[in-house]
Parts: C-alpha cells; sequence; structure tokens
C-alpha cells in the first residue's frame, strides 16, 4: 500500500519543497495548482492526505474540504494556510479538515503531521 | 380741562335748579305739584276768584308760604344733593380707573397677568388691553420657545451692538448666563474668532457665511446677518453659532479609521504575497541546514537566516493580526481571570520582575473576545518589559458601566513627540519593533467599543488605560 498525498497549492515552490520533504519520507507526491486540478487528481488517486491550501486561485479552500471528502471519505485534509487567523481554523476544522497548519511551516510540524497521518491508511485498513 | 368741563356742567345744573325752583314760586309749574286750593279755585273757574287773584299778589297767604318753603326745601335738596351725585359718580369712576391703570402697571411686570374685569362701558378697554396683552405674551413666548428650540447659538444685537436676545443653545455654547449677555455690549463679551465675527457685522457691514472659528474648546460654524423690517430699516444684527466640535471629531475618527482600513487591507495583502515565498525559502533553507553538518561555519550562518527569517515572520504576523478580522466572537468572561493567567505566565519567564495587581471592585466579567484580549493586555505587558522596568503595576476597576485596567511600567519611557504616534502603524519606539502592537491593540479595544490611552514621562515611564464597556457585547448582539 503506497502512502499517497496530493499537494493543492498554487505557489510552485511550496509544492516543490513539500514534494522533496515527503519524498524523503517515501510518500508518492501529486500536485496541483488548481481547485479543479487538485479534485481531478483526487478522483485519479484517491490520496490518503490532501495538503490544501485555503487561497486558491479558483476556489475558497474552506469550501473544498467536503468535495475531498466526499471523492473518499478516507482521505484526510490538512489545511495549509498564509492566513493563520482563529476564524480560519475553526472554520476548517468545522468543515472536516484533519488538522490545520499556518505556513510558513517548520519542517518538524510537517512531518510530525504526516508521520502521525502515516498510520493513518494502515489503520484505515484495519476497519 | 376736564375739572373745568365739570364745574361748567356744575353751575349749569344749578343754574337749572334755580329756574325750576322760580317756575314753582310764581305757579308757573308744568309739573302739577301745586295743590294749593287757590289753585283749585282757578280751575273750577268761579268768578268769585277774580277779584281775589289782585288780592293774593299782595298778600301772602299761609298756604302760599308754606309751598314757598316747600320749594326752597326742594331747592336746598337739589343744590346739595346734586354735587353730592356727581362726587359720588366720579369717585366710583376714578375707582374704576385706578385699578386698570394698576392692572396695567402689574401687567408691565407680569406680561401673563390680566387687568381684572371692571363696571360699565369702561370694561370695553380692560376686554382690550387684556387681548392686546394676550397676542403680544404669545408672540414674545412662542418667539422664546421658537429660538429656544432651535439647535443652534442665536444671538441678536441691536444697530448699537447691544446683545437683545441669546437663545439657551447659545447659552449652552459659550456656557454663560442671559443676565451676563442681554443689554451688554456684544463687542466686549466676546475675544478671538467671535469678537471678530461680531466686529466685522457691526463696524464694517461685513457677513460671514459658515465660517468656522474656535471658542475656548469648542470649533463653531457662524454665520451673520442684518435683520432689516419691510422697509429695509435695519433693526439689528442676527449671529448664528453652531457647535460642530463633535462633528469634526466624527470626521476626524472617520478619516483615521479610513486610513487605518486601508492600511490593514493593505497589510493583508502585502502578507498574503509575502506569506508564499517566504514559506518556500525558510522551507528550502530547512532542507539545506539539515544537509550541513553543525560542525560547518555556514550551519551559523544558515542559523543566523533562520532566525532573521523568523522575525520577519513575526511580523508579518503582526500585520496580519492588525489588518484580519475585526469580527469578535464575545462571551461572558472575567478579565481577571485573562489578567491573572498572563500575570503568572510573565513571573516564570521573567523572576526578577515584580507584577502586582491591585483590584478595586469584583465584578470583571464583561462580554468580550477572550483570545484578542488576551492578545491585547500580551501586548501591553511586552511593552513594559521591552521598556526596561524593573516592576509592572496593574490596576483593575469597575463601576456599572465599564471596567478599567491600567498598566504601569517604570521603564524608559515614550518622548512627548511620539506618543501620539504609537497608535500608527509601522510607528515603533522600539528598535526591533513592528509598529504593530499598540495599533493592533487599539483596533481590538474599538471594536469592544471601549478606548485606550497612554501616556508617558521619559525616564519614570508609562501608563496606559484601557476602558471596556459593559453594554459592549449587548450593542454587539443587537
Amino acid at each position: 500500500m503506497s502512502r499517497t498525498i496530493l499537494v493543492v497549492d498554487d505557489e510552485a515552490n511550496v509544492r516543490l519543497f513539500l514534494r522533496e520533504l515527503f519524498q524523503e519520507d517515501g510518500w508518492m507526491v501529486f500536485e496541483a495548482g488548481t481547485a479543479k486540478e487538485g479534485i481531478a487528481e483526487a478522483r485519479k488517486q484517491c490520496p490518503s492526505i490532501v495538503l490544501l491550501d485555503l487561497l486558491l486561485p479558483d476556489a475558497d479552500g474552506l469550501a473544498l474540504i467536503n468535495e475531498f471528502k466526499g471523492i473518499d471519505k478516507l482521505t484526510e485534509v490538512i489545511v495549509i494556510t498564509a492566513v493563520g487567523t482563529v476564524d480560519n481554523a475553526v472554520q476548517a476544522m468545522k468543515n472536516g479538515a484533519y488538522d490545520f497548519i499556518t505556513k510558513p511551516f517548520d519542517i518538524e510540524k510537517i512531518q510530525a503531521v504526516h508521520r502521525r497521518d502515516s498510520i493513518l491508511p494502515s489503520s484505515a485498513e484495519n476497519l | 380741562m376736564r375739572r373745568s368741563k365739570r364745574i361748567v356742567s356744575l353751575i349749569l345744573f344749578l343754574m337749572v335748579g334755580v329756574v325750576f325752583s322760580t317756575l314753582l314760586v310764581f305757579d308757573w309749574s308744568p309739573l302739577g305739584i301745586d295743590k294749593s286750593p287757590r289753585l283749585h279755585e282757578s280751575l273750577r273757574g268761579s268768578a268769585a276768584s277774580a277779584p281775589v287773584h289782585p288780592a293774593s299778589a299782595e298778600v301772602w297767604t299761609q298756604a302760599q308760604v308754606k309751598q314757598l318753603l316747600n320749594l326752597v326745601y326742594l331747592l336746598v335738596i337739589i343744590i346739595l344733593g346734586t354735587p353730592y351725585l356727581i362726587l359720588l359718580f366720579m369717585t366710583n369712576l376714578l375707582k374704576r380707573m385706578n385699578a386698570v391703570r394698576q392692572g396695567i402697571e402689574h401687567l408691565q411686570v407680569e406680561p401673563t397677568h390680566r387687568v381684572h374685569p371692571v363696571r360699565g362701558e369702561l370694561n370695553n378697554i380692560v376686554t382690550t388691553i387684556n387681548d392686546l396683552a394676550g397676542n403680544a405674551v404669545f408672540f414674545e413666548s412662542f418667539t422664546r420657545y421658537l429660538l429656544d428650540t432651535i439647535y443652534d447659538g442665536v444671538l441678536t444685537v441691536d444697530t448699537a451692538g447691544i446683545v437683545q436676545t441669546a437663545n439657551s443653545q447659545f447659552l449652552t455654547i459659550f456656557s454663560t448666563s442671559k443676565p451676563e449677555v442681554i443689554n451688554r455690549d456684544a463687542g466686549e463679551l466676546f475675544s478671538g474668532g467671535v469678537a471678530e465675527i461680531i466686529s466685522d457685522a457691526l463696524h464694517h457691514q461685513r457677513f460671514h457665511v459658515d465660517r468656522t472659528v474656535r471658542w475656548k474648546e469648542t470649533a463653531l460654524r457662524v454665520y451673520s446677518r442684518r435683520i432689516v423690517n419691510n422697509d429695509d430699516r435695519i433693526l439689528g444684527l442676527l449671529f448664528v453659532f453652531r457647535d460642530i466640535t463633535l462633528m469634526m471629531q466624527y470626521e476626524e475618527t472617520l478619516r483615521h479609521q479610513d486610513r487605518l482600513a486601508a492600511l490593514g487591507e493593505m497589510a493583508i495583502g502585502v502578507v498574503h504575497e509575502l506569506k508564499n515565498p517566504f514559506t518556500s525559502i525558510r522551507g528550502f533553507l530547512q532542507l539545506i541546514q539539515r544537509s550541513v553538518h553543525e560542525d560547518d561555519p555556514q550551519y551559523r550562518y544558515l542559523g543566523l537566516v533562520h532566525d532573521e527569517l523568523n522575525r520577519i515572520d513575526s511580523i508579518l504576523n503582526e500585520m496580519l493580526d492588525y489588518g484580519g478580522s475585526s469580527k469578535l466572537s464575545l462571551t461572558l468572561h472575567d478579565l481577571r481571570t485573562v489578567i491573572d493567567q498572563l500575570v503568572s505566565q510573565m513571573r516564570e519567564l521573567y523572576p526578577n520582575l515584580t507584577v502586582r495587581v491591585n483590584t478595586i471592585g469584583s465584578d470583571f466579567t464583561l462580554q468580550f473576545d477572550s483570545p484578542k484580549m488576551r492578545q491585547v493586555f500580551l501586548n501591553l505587558l511586552t511593552n513594559c518589559i521591552e521598556a526596561g522596568t524593573s516592576a509592572i503595576d496593574i490596576k483593575l476597576s469597575e463601576t456599572e458601566r465599564e471596567v478599567v485596567a491600567e498598566f504601569k511600567d517604570y521603564g524608559e519611557g515614550i518622548p512627548e513627540d511620539s506618543i501620539e504616534k504609537v497608535f500608527t502603524p509601522f510607528f515603533s519606539t522600539k528598535p526591533e519593533g513592528s509598529g504593530f502592537g499598540m495599533p493592533v491593540c487599539q483596533k481590538i479595544i474599538g471594536s469592544h467599543g471601549g478606548t485606550i490611552r497612554i501616556s508617558s514621562v521619559v525616564r519614570q515611564g508609562t501608563q496606559v488605560e484601557v476602558r471596556l464597556p459593559r453594554t459592549s457585547g449587548a450593542l454587539e448582539h443587537s
């Protein structure tokens, strides 16, 4: 079982950094620069984690959380945002996000999240 | 004149009396009051009576004497009675006239008074006077009420500059009283811009429209005009003063808020744009850092770059706080709990720091956004510490209407010319300050309906006072 992650962020360099980081840990990383691409990619790959930027050129990330959850309910959506306000965080969690990380992120923090999440696919398989 | 007329009429009256008496005496009475037997005889027309006639002319019979006496009595009564009657009538008339006169005098002193009705024709005069007085009072009081209802201060002076009217709003604006201004020279009552406007109108026939002047702390918009009657005769001058202090303050506040809102929006835009490249920079830096060994001198450089990036990040976050949503999630909290928590954290972080909390009152619960309020107090406490203080005094007090928190430090203080700017974004007295700490505090306190004030003395310390109304929550929800 491959651990797959989809990074949805319009910043190519942010995607690149996340790809490097996750690949290092043995994840299969997919990327999308827009919400539309992200949804299409999620349908194709059914990733275990979606790293979702809230500010996308074509959609509000908060509204997308449900869409990703709708494609595969086992997919965990982790919101990454430059606007780390409490309102946003609360709203993201209410919409079903697994976690909320503000930019810029520390490697340790990201790794903590995906390492914790790496248990997810196996635990999901146990269900 | 009137007296001589009276005498003439009296004499006339007496003459009439005398004539009547004479007529009666010589038996030519047309009144038929003569009841003498001689008369009866003559009426019977007996011939025997004829020779009696000449004799009676010469010899006064007893009956004739009696008749004469009767007439004399009558005459005396008429002569004495007539003046008495006249006197009686005149006294009565004078009495009524006097009552009317007194009524008019009273009316002059007290315009609402009415002259008491009197008997007779004279009452027509009383009714007319009362009607006229009623109209005058109505117009005078109506004018006064009308003037007092006007929101602007109204002052009228006569052509010599003597104050004639000052309405209540005028008295309020200039904090004076009627006796202090009425019948006084308007030119001497005022100074500065107000005096100038009055002098312009009085002496130079120069009138102003919407001129703004200052009177002590008050900003006034003034206009002056002539008061003219139908024949274009100048009756006096009119000055109207509108207190625009509050309006100007509102305008200033609005301008300030607009500026801040624009700055806030810009801050958010800037932060958004910077955060993404910043995320990549820091991310890749961390990746490089991992591949460099700790002994490598470059490891230290990378560490410095990392620290500096963190500093940028904290500035960006403060900008975000400032420009971010001002939406409050209000819940009922105890302000003292928030402060107590922060104080214990401070004591832990800075063991050498003395923090004293003094509370006056007991009820510090009110509606506020707890995380935001926490940030305000954290910013204020951080400022105290960064000012190099060894002690912080916090005073919490409360009234029915508000809760007040005061923070006092004994640090280096803020110079006078900088104190006004501390609420301006990007302005900082600290070398490493972002200039967003106090603006964020002001924004948060302002959105709670409260006020924040700062005062400082260089090398003595700074004091910040936060006032939070208890009603802000209610207002927000309504």
